[in-house]
């Protein structure tokens, strides 16, 4: 019961809000843009603020391309 | 004591600007749409400061505490600011197309978000530490998109250069001496033929404004529209040709050339409707909305007003509300977004009406004649008059049933009549040439048979009579060719 909580709660929510979108019925929708990426890169960093194993992951792939580059 | 410092105030900016990623979302990418200017940064930055600062106290109070009402608290405080975001992130989908269409289902929304909250309750009120731990996760998570909306708001500083307002003294550029009559247009957008005149080519009885100025003036019953759609039929009326294709980018707007390239859309040119003016010996004046039109008519206009369609700052005016009321302008219209976005939307379209009647309103100059055009923004959606004034109906963007639409049709009606009561008054009514039209018809149905059949009544100045002219005639051709003819070479020996 407490995953299932869990894990129900923030689907539903991303769900009713995908779902939910519709057209303003104007010339254009303003922002159907690109910010996409930038935001799910940040999404990643607070998602390491989070979880440690994330953290750790964040902070060996910087090593590695550290390495990489020397 | 310090880390708990840093978290609230971390979070409660973080919550702030969360909320007004929508607005970052449209800056990245439509900031020609906002006409942003560096004034709109700043009270965008006043508002974040000023959200967050209660966010930062509420999350202070709440972040420790375990108790249900501290997980309740919080939850409340983060319930707008996620909505805002899930809004701004929706937008950019590349299925966003499918997502319009499953939201169209209107009571899906409801029953989806009804069902969330009772989940969300369910589970406050039966795991009140998972629940807890959840949230807090969750608003450390996204925390960091404040990052992206503080950069984006930063770099749109850069890109502010829109001009809103014009106000210099006439520029006397007649090429030849001209005696010219004031022409004023009255552009309203989206104003459909078929709700102006019945079956039998007479203006509806209902619109008693319109019927009085039509009696003595020359209907053109089949004036073709230069686009179905503002963004490609006003840029044709600027220029006085038609214009193939318009396309936005940031720089401003682009037309399709010959061979298909995109070429710079100049509006200002001597051939145009305002260089004709220029060179007629007419002062120019243009107000309208959603086209920027005192950046596009620049060297050619003497006096310009330009609104955005989305942004709700009107220049000049310092409002730190202004910026949340265009995050919620660009909030997705359905439930349970539209119960906050409708109310700003429907209070955005009457400011842009009354800012816009006002300028109509400016006194008429005769000497030298003035052309000024103004571009209302109704009856276009949102729909929130009537006959008798401003009354917003639940939905204004409702569009399932055209009654809405024809009650803004009645107040447009009004609006004529107090302009040309007005004109009457000050005794500039039979010296100018007036003209009434619309960029394009209704585009959702209802009476509407031709979306491309726009009503253009003009009045001439001194004329007495009504006219019906039936020839095919394009709309932006036309509007030159009544102002042209508003002119005359003098006689010889001075005579007028």
């Amino acid at each position: 019961m407490y995953i299932r909580v869990h894990v129900l709660i923030p689907v539903l929510v991303v769900v009713l809000f995908l779902i939910g979108e519709r057209a303003a019925f104007a010339y254009v929708d303003p922002g159907t843009g690109s910010l996409l990426y930038q935001t799910a890169l940040t999404m990643v960093l607070g998602l390491g603020l989070v979880f440690r194993r994330v953290r750790v992951s964040i902070a060996e792939f910087v090593k590695r391309l550290a390495s990489r580059k020397r | 004591m310090t880390r708990r410092l840093v978290i609230s105030a971390w979070l409660g900016h973080g919550l702030a600007a969360l909320f007004f990623y929508p607005l970052a979302v449209a800056l990245s990418t439509d900031i020609y749409y906002l006409q942003w200017q560096t004034a709109d940064a700043i009270e965008t930055a006043a508002a974040l400061a000023l959200l967050a600062s209660p966010c930062a106290a509420v999350v202070f109070w709440a972040w420790p505490r375990s108790s249900r009402a501290a997980h309740g608290t919080l939850a409340l405080l983060s319930a707008v600011p996620l909505a805002s975001f899930a809004a701004g992130v929706s937008r950019q989908l590349p299925f966003q197309r499918t997502l319009i269409a499953a939201g169209e289902t209107g009571a899906l929304g409801l029953v989806l978000s009804a069902g969330i909250a009772l989940a969300a309750v369910l589970a406050l009120v039966i795991r009140p530490a998972a629940f807890g731990r959840v949230l807090r996760r969750l608003l450390v998570v996204v925390s960091p998109v404040s990052l992206v909306v503080l950069t984006t708001l930063a770099l749109s500083v850069a890109r502010t250069d829109a001009a809103v307002r014009i106000d210099r003294e006439p520029v006397a550029a007649g090429m030849t001496p001209r005696i010219c009559a004031p022409v004023v247009a009255l552009l309203f957008d989206e104003l459909s033929f078929h709700y102006v005149y019945d079956r039998d080519d007479q203006i509806r009885p209902e619109l008693k404004a319109l019927s009085q100025f039509g009696s003595d003036a020359t209907h053109y019953l089949s004036v073709s529209a230069p686009g179905r759609e503002t963004l490609d039929a006003l840029p044709s009326f600027l220029a006085g040709r038609r214009v193939r294709e318009i396309e936005v980018r940031d720089e401003g707007l682009m037309e399709r050339g010959p061979e298909s390239e995109l070429l710079s859309f100049d509006a200002s040119r001597p051939d145009g409707l305002f260089g004709t003016a220029r060179a007629l010996g007419f002062t120019t004046e243009v107000g309208g909305y959603y086209l920027a039109y005192c950046d596009l008519l620049d060297p050619v206009v003497d006096v310009c007003r330009s609104r955005s369609f989305y942004n709700v700052s009107a220049a000049g005016e310092f409002s730190a509300v202004d910026p949340i009321r265009t995050t919620l302008v660009l909030w997705p219209r359905q439930s349970p977004f539209g119960l906050l976005k409708h109310p700003a939307f429907a209070r955005h379209q009457r400011g842009m009406v009354e800012d816009l009647t006002a300028f109509a309103r400016r006194p008429i100059r005769k000497q030298p004649p003035v052309f000024r055009l103004v571009h209302f923004s109704i009856p276009h959606l949102p729909f929130v008059y009537d006959g008798d004034g401003y009354d917003p109906p639940v939905d204004p963007l409702r569009t399932t049933s055209d009654e809405e639409y024809a009650r803004q049709v009645r107040y447009v009606d009004r609006l004529i009549g107090e302009l040309l009561s007005e004109w009457r008054r000050a005794g500039v009514y039979d010296e100018a040439t007036i003209v009434v039209l619309a960029d394009h018809g209704y585009r959702f149905g209802g009476r509407e048979r031709d979306p491309l059949q726009i009503p253009f009544i003009v009045k001439r100045a001194g004329q007495r009579q009504r006219a019906e002219v039936r020839a095919e005639r394009q709309g932006e051709t036309l509007l030159k060719d009544i102002l042209e003819g508003a002119c005359r070479v003098p006689e010889p020996g001075g005579a007028r």
